[in-house]
Parts: C-alpha cells; sequence; structure tokens
C-alpha cells in the first residue's frame, strides 16, 4: 500500500515528529524527503529568529500599544435589548443581523495600535447557518428522545464530522476578520483536525487523562499554526512542560481548597456540636453554605488561574511572521475578581446586566494584551480565498462545543 | 465656499494591502465625495458608488469603494445624517430612550409568551398527531432500558394483581377513552420506590414499594390508576418531549452564541420551565382522575388518600423554592385540589382513612 503524502503542509514539530515514527528502511525516499524539509524549516526558522531581533531591536516597530476596547457597557445594553426584541418578533429570523451587530460592535470597538479590528459576515451567511443547525439540533433531539440509540449514532456522527466542524468553522471565524483592509485566514488541514481532534483526545482517555495537557497544547497549536494574516502565518511556540505546569498547579489550588473548606467545615461542625449550642442545626447550616463557598472560591481561583497562564504562555510565544508580536499578562486574580462580580451582577439583574459584563470582560482582556506591530506589515498583501461559509461555525454554537481561544 | 461641504479626515486602505494612507474627504450636498490622499493623488467617487457600513453604536464608518479600497472615517452626527442622507435605520431605535425602555417591558413579556403559552400550545397540538407507531418504538425501548436496569419481577402475590387487573380493565372499559388499548404491569422496584408509572402506548407500571405504602387497599390503588391513566390519555409524555425539545432548542437559538457562566441561568431557567410543564401535567392527570372517580360512582377522597400515604413517607418543605425545584405540584396542594373536588376537608379525609 502506498500513497503520496505532501510534507509541504507539515508544521516542523509535526515533520520531526514524523521523522522520528518513520520506518526509514521502508519509505528512504519519504525519510530523505523529511530529513530536507527539516533542515530547511530550522535554516528559515533561524533566519527569521535573527529577523525578527534585528527589527525590534531597529525598533523598526510600527506601533507598541496595549489593545483598547472602545466600547461601553450603556451603549451595547441598547444595541443588546433591541436585538432581543426584534429576535423574538421576528420569529429569530432577526437573530441574524443581531448576530452580526454584536460581533461588529465587539470587533470594531477593539483598537490595535490606532487601528481598528473590521467584521466582514454578511447576515444572510449566518441565518442559513443557523437554520441548519436548528434542523440539526432538532433532528438530535427527536432522535434522543424517541430513539435512545438514534440519538447515539447522531452524536457518534458529530464527533467523527469534527474535524471539518472545527475547520470550516474556524475559517469562518478567521475569514470575517480584517485588520486594515486585510483579512485573516485559517487553513484548513482535515487530516491533521482528525488527528488532533479525534484520535489525540482518544489517546488522552486511553492515558486515563496524563496525556491531556500535551493533548490540549496540540489542539491549541493547530488552531494557531493554521491562523493567516494575509500573506502571513502564525507562527505558535508552545510549550508541553507549560500545559502540565498549569494543569498541575490549578489541580493544586483546587486541591487546596477543597480540603481547606472540609477542614473549615469539619472544625466548625465539631465545635457546634460539642458546645450543644441551641439551634445547633441552622447554625451548622450557615458553616455548610460558608464551607460551600470557600470550595467554590477555590475553584474559581484554581479556573482563573489555569486561564491566565495558558493564555500568557499562548500569546506570548505566538507571532504573525514579520508583522506582529503578542504580549499578553492576565493576572489570576484580578481574572478571578472580574469573573466573581460579573457573576453577581448577573444574579443581581436577573441577567439584564449582561452587556455590561461582556464590556467588563473586553476592557479586561484588552487591558491585559500589548500588541508590537512590526513595519513589515505595510508589506503585507491580502490573500484570496473562497466566501467560508458560517454553517459549521453555526453548527457549533448549537451543539455547544465550545473552542476556547480567547 | 459651499456651506453644506463637509471636511473629515480618514484612514485610506488599498485593495489588498495593509499600508495606511492618510487621506482627506470632502463631502459634498450633491452626493459626491472628493477624496484627497497624502501622496499626492486625489480623485472624486459618487456616495451610489460606494457602500457604507450601517451605524452602530459610536463605530467608526467604513467605506468601501467599488474596487475594494477602504476608507475609515470617525463616525459623527454631521458625516452620519450625510451617508444616510437623514434616512433612519435600525440604530435609530438602538438611540432612542423610549424604544429601549419599550424593549427592557417587552423582552420578559415576549419570552413568557413564547415559553408559556405559545409551546406548550403547540406541543399539545403535536402530541395527539404523532402516529400509533413511533409510541410504540419509543415506549418498547424505554420499557426494555428499565426492565434490564431498574425493574424486577414482582413480588406481590399473583391473586391479587390478577383480581385489581381484571377489575381495572372492566373499570376502563367504563370509562369510555379514546385509547382502549392498556397493558398494566406490576414490578420490583429500588430504583422507584413507592410508585406508579405511565408509559405513552398506554403501559402503567406498579412498583411492590408503592402497594405495600398503601397498606394492598384497592380502592386507593384504583386512583392513582386513573391518575396514571389520565396521563395516557392526555397524551402527556409524547407532550412533555415535544414541549422539551421545543424549549431546547428555543434557547439554543435566543441564547446560542451566549457562553459561561450565563449558562447557569440558562440551565437554570430551563429547568424551571420544564418542571411547570410536568407540574401542569400533574395537574391534569389529578383532576382527570377525580372526575372519573366521581363519574364511575367511586370516591374520590381515595385519591386523597393516596397522596395522604406519600406526605407520610416524605414530608416536603412547602416554600417557593421547592414549588420551582420539584417536577411534581406539592403533595399538601394536591390533596387539598381533592378536597375540594368532594367538598370535604381534612378531618373528613382523616375520618375516611381511619374507617378504612
Amino acid at each position: 500500500m502506498s500513497f503520496e503524502i505532501d510534507y509541504s503542509t507539515y508544521t516542523l514539530s509535526e515533520l520531526q515528529e514524523a521523522y522520528s515514527t518513520i520506518d526509514k528502511n521502508a519509505y528512504p525516499d519519504r525519510a530523505n524527503e523529511i530529513m530536507s524539509r527539516i533542515q530547511a524549516l530550522l535554516s528559515d526558522e533561524s533566519n527569521l529568529e535573527t529577523n525578527k531581533e534585528t527589527r525590534i531591536s531597529d525598533s523598526n516597530i510600527a506601533s507598541r500599544d496595549k489593545v483598547k476596547f472602545n466600547g461601553n457597557g450603556t451603549e451595547y445594553f441598547a444595541i443588546w435589548i433591541v436585538n432581543i426584541l426584534l429576535t423574538i418578533l421576528t420569529l429569530g429570523i432577526y437573530s441574524a443581523w443581531a448576530t452580526v451587530r454584536t460581533n461588529r460592535y465587539f470587533f470594531s470597538n477593539t483598537e490595535i495600535g490606532s487601528h481598528r479590528l473590521n467584521y466582514l459576515a454578511k447576515p444572510i451567511q449566518i441565518l442559513k447557518g443557523r437554520i441548519i443547525a436548528v434542523l440539526l439540533l432538532a433532528t438530535y433531539l427527536v432522535m434522543a428522545s424517541f430513539y435512545p440509540v438514534g440519538g447515539f449514532v447522531v452524536l457518534l456522527i458529530i464527533f467523527a464530522c469534527m474535524p471539518y466542524i472545527v475547520c470550516f468553522s474556524m475559517r469562518f471565524k478567521m475569514r470575517m476578520m480584517s485588520y486594515r483592509n486585510i483579512r485573516f485566514g485559517f487553513k484548513m488541514r482535515f487530516g491533521r483536525a482528525f488527528v488532533v481532534f479525534v484520535l489525540f483526545p482518544i489517546l488522552g482517555i486511553i492515558s486515563l487523562y496524563l496525556a491531556f495537557p500535551w493533548v490540549m497544547k496540540k489542539i491549541d497549536e493547530f488552531l494557531y499554526e493554521n491562523m493567516t494574516y494575509g500573506d502571513r502565518t502564525f507562527i505558535p511556540k508552545l510549550s508541553t512542560g507549560e500545559y502540565y505546569a498549569a494543569t498541575l498547579l490549578s489541580g493544586l489550588i483546587g486541591f487546596i481548597s477543597i480540603v481547606f473548606s472540609g477542614i473549615v467545615f469539619g472544625i466548625v461542625a465539631y465545635a457546634v456540636n460539642s458546645i450543644g449550642i441551641e439551634n445547633s442545626e441552622v447554625l451548622g447550616g450557615v458553616f455548610a453554605i460558608v464551607g460551600m463557598a470557600f470550595y467554590l472560591l477555590g475553584l474559581l481561583v484554581a479556573s482563573s488561574f489555569y486561564t491566565a497562564y495558558i493564555r500568557n504562555h499562548v500569546y506570548n510565544n505566538t507571532r504573525v511572521e514579520g508583522v506582529a508580536v503578542f504580549e499578553s499578562e492576565v493576572l489570576t486574580f484580578p481574572l478571578a475578581k472580574l469573573v466573581l462580580t460579573n457573576y453577581f451582577l448577573l444574579f443581581l439583574s436577573l441577567g439584564l446586566a449582561y452587556p455590561w459584563v461582556m464590556v467588563r470582560k473586553a476592557h479586561f482582556f484588552a487591558n491585559a494584551t500589548t500588541i508590537v506591530v512590526l513595519n513589515d506589515i505595510n508589506n503585507v498583501i491580502g490573500a484570496n480565498n473562497a466566501d467560508a461559509n458560517a454553517t459549521a461555525d453555526e453548527v457549533v454554537g448549537a451543539f455547544d462545543i465550545d473552542l476556547s481561544i480567547g | 465656499m459651499d456651506e453644506n461641504l463637509i471636511i473629515v479626515k480618514g484612514d485610506y486602505f488599498q485593495h489588498g494591502s495593509a499600508a495606511c494612507i492618510n487621506a482627506k474627504l470632502k463631502f459634498y450636498a450633491s452626493g459626491l465625495i472628493f477624496v484627497e490622499l497624502d501622496n499626492n493623488t486625489s480623485f472624486s467617487i459618487n456616495k451610489d458608488e460606494i457602500s457604507i457600513t450601517n451605524r452602530l453604536g459610536s463605530l467608526p464608518r467604513e467605506l468601501t469603494l467599488p474596487n475594494n479600497d477602504l476608507i475609515v472615517i470617525e463616525s459623527d452626527s454631521l458625516v452620519d445624517s450625510w451617508l444616510s442622507d437623514g434616512k433612519r435605520d435600525i440604530s435609530f431605535f438602538e438611540r432612542s430612550p423610549k424604544a429601549v425602555i419599550a424593549s427592557i417591558m417587552l423582552v420578559p413579556l415576549a419570552f413568557y409568551f413564547v415559553f408559556a403559552i405559545a409551546i406548550p400550545a403547540m406541543a399539545i397540538a403535536f402530541a395527539p398527531a404523532v402516529p400509533e407507531w413511533v409510541v410504540k418504538q419509543t415506549t418498547q425501548q424505554s420499557m426494555s432500558i428499565l426492565e434490564r436496569t431498574s425493574l424486577e419481577p414482582s413480588k406481590i402475590d399473583e391473586n391479587l394483581q390478577n383480581e385489581l387487573k381484571t377489575e381495572w380493565q372492566s373499570l376502563l372499559y367504563e370509562m369510555k377513552l379514546d385509547h382502549q388499548d392498556f397493558t398494566i404491569l406490576f414490578r420490583d422496584s429500588d430504583t422507584f420506590g413507592a410508585n406508579a408509572f405511565a408509559l405513552p402506548d398506554g403501559t402503567i407500571v406498579f412498583t411492590d414499594d408503592l402497594l405495600k405504602l398503601v397498606n394492598y387497599d384497592k380502592d386507593i390503588l384504583t386512583a392513582i390508576f386513573v391518575h396514571e391513566v389520565g396521563h395516557v390519555e392526555q397524551h402527556h409524555s409524547i407532550r412533555l418531549i415535544a414541549q422539551s425539545i421545543a424549549t431546547s432548542v428555543a434557547i439554543s437559538y435566543f441564547f446560542g452564541d451566549i457562553s459561561g457562566i450565563f449558562e447557569v441561568f440558562i440551565g437554570t431557567a430551563s429547568t424551571i420551565t420544564s418542571n411547570q410543564y410536568t407540574q401542569e401535567a400533574e395537574w391534569e392527570a389529578d383532576n382527570f382522575a377525580l372526575e372519573k372517580l366521581q363519574q364511575t360512582g367511586r370516591n374520590p377522597l381515595d385519591f386523597a388518600a393516596g397522596m395522604q400515604k406519600f406526605s407520610e413517607l416524605a414530608p416536603e418543605m412547602s416554600d417557593e423554592l421547592q414549588i420551582l425545584l420539584s417536577s411534581h405540584p406539592l403533595t399538601e396542594d394536591r390533596i387539598q385540589n381533592a378536597l375540594d373536588f368532594s367538598e370535604s376537608n381534612l378531618d373528613d379525609l382523616t375520618l375516611y382513612i381511619q374507617n378504612k
């Protein structure tokens, strides 16, 4: 059995992976080709490294600014509430227009080096995708309710289609965004997507989740290295160790908070019992709630730690070829505080504070991000692609498969 | 000097290039735009020839020329009214305080209408229309899963089982229902405890624990049986499935692009909604049972007596939260409903149970 493999689409790390696993006696030609490609890429890399160094040291920098988010909660509230009303009154049709307005509001209010991002999707693209997604979701729910086995089969099919769903939805997301009249893009590599989104997760489960941080890294790497800006590519240099560090440390924080709240709860319960205070049941209940609150706070800090750690790592180690370097300094406690206060805002306002919550979040992440734009951006040329379709994007949304690339 | 002339600064990008060129734009009342670029080129173009992004908040306006060159200019009221020719678009509502306040009041009403009126009405219309073979299929699948996982053969005396079955079959005949094909099963189950449930094709299951709970009182068991018949007769299972599917689709449609903590609220709202639907179904089945018991010359108090047994088994807190979080109405309220129906009070019920 023999088939052609196009190694030209492989990245350096994938080539190295391929070289270490290939049977060099059976396929000497392929092994040679891989090796020469590795060497070519390595020399490119070192050139780029020096280029990048000289560029930045030459102060060949167009701008070095914090990302600025110009939206405000009150303005967005008006847009949001009108969007919802019109969506219900039009039996959902307007939701496509609403989505475009919402996305445009957040994209075009994001300012990088005194220029804004632009959002290019047309409502009809969104509407088509949305109708298909609703039909798919309804089919799945009907199957699952009337034929549980059939519902399971539908889920399996969706899982098998994950590579396509991920690639198409990423391409749509990226293609609908432009900066300085140049579109972003996403290289669709279904084969690699199958490996990353289907095989690796299965491997992760077989390894009793021990390999999961590595799987997460592979997923992020796939998402970022296939992003493009005009004719330039994104280059992430992610480290598996950092993913393990993030996982272990956030796990440790979670564990400590569980133990701590358990101890507090135990001591108090014992004290209440032995003193024999009246209404000890009520008091016990109060302390159970306090213990629970400690526990939830611990989990919040743990998840904020993970989010901040990984985001910082990914941003600080990703650049756009000759165009931009990212810096991210999200801190754990401010992030936890943001999430907690947002939660309270939503709760106390019965959801009406949602627009302010979203704007606060956008401000927070913009404020923690610095983008160095290099002068070479003036030489970027737009790449021409066929129009992306919103279907896969919508399928992802409706089935709630969240790909965090925040 | 033309008084209607508007002059603004903008960023100019040629198609396919990220290089930014400073531009000066002059808008004439005639609809003509004169563009002067920093690289000493200039041209004029008519407003009809370019595509302009809608006004949204205070976002800059993006002017795309026929050759896909892009000009970005700041939004201000003069520019905006020149670009729109004074025509109103959706942003007019977004900046009108009246429209926003009206929206705040109308949105909850509209959601209430969708989830409390439109979806249930749709489900009620839809349930009887589901073909018989689909109902049979569904029931068989659920029943075979239940038989395998949580049901054991009954340990109740077979004579009693047969007696009840015979009596209930003739009662079914007496009630003159649309649906005639009922299957009555007795099963032992740890999972279900003291319980009875109906599947959409007319299969009604009683657990051994339920028979023990009511001391094998035939009248009470009959009352519970008629309640379960009510569920089948009114297509409750299919209706609830339809309601839950429609609710899920509607929720994911309206709130599909919302993620994170907001989902907690949506999940809670969805649970509460579906609890309202099941509580509604329980009330309908209760009232069905009470009416049929009376019609066939039985005592509706038997149903109250059955509920009384349940409340002794699991005392419940009667607070608002309980009502929201439970799939069934409060037992206390159901007893009261049965008492009201038979124009009795709690003392009558206690007496009735004692005399049994």
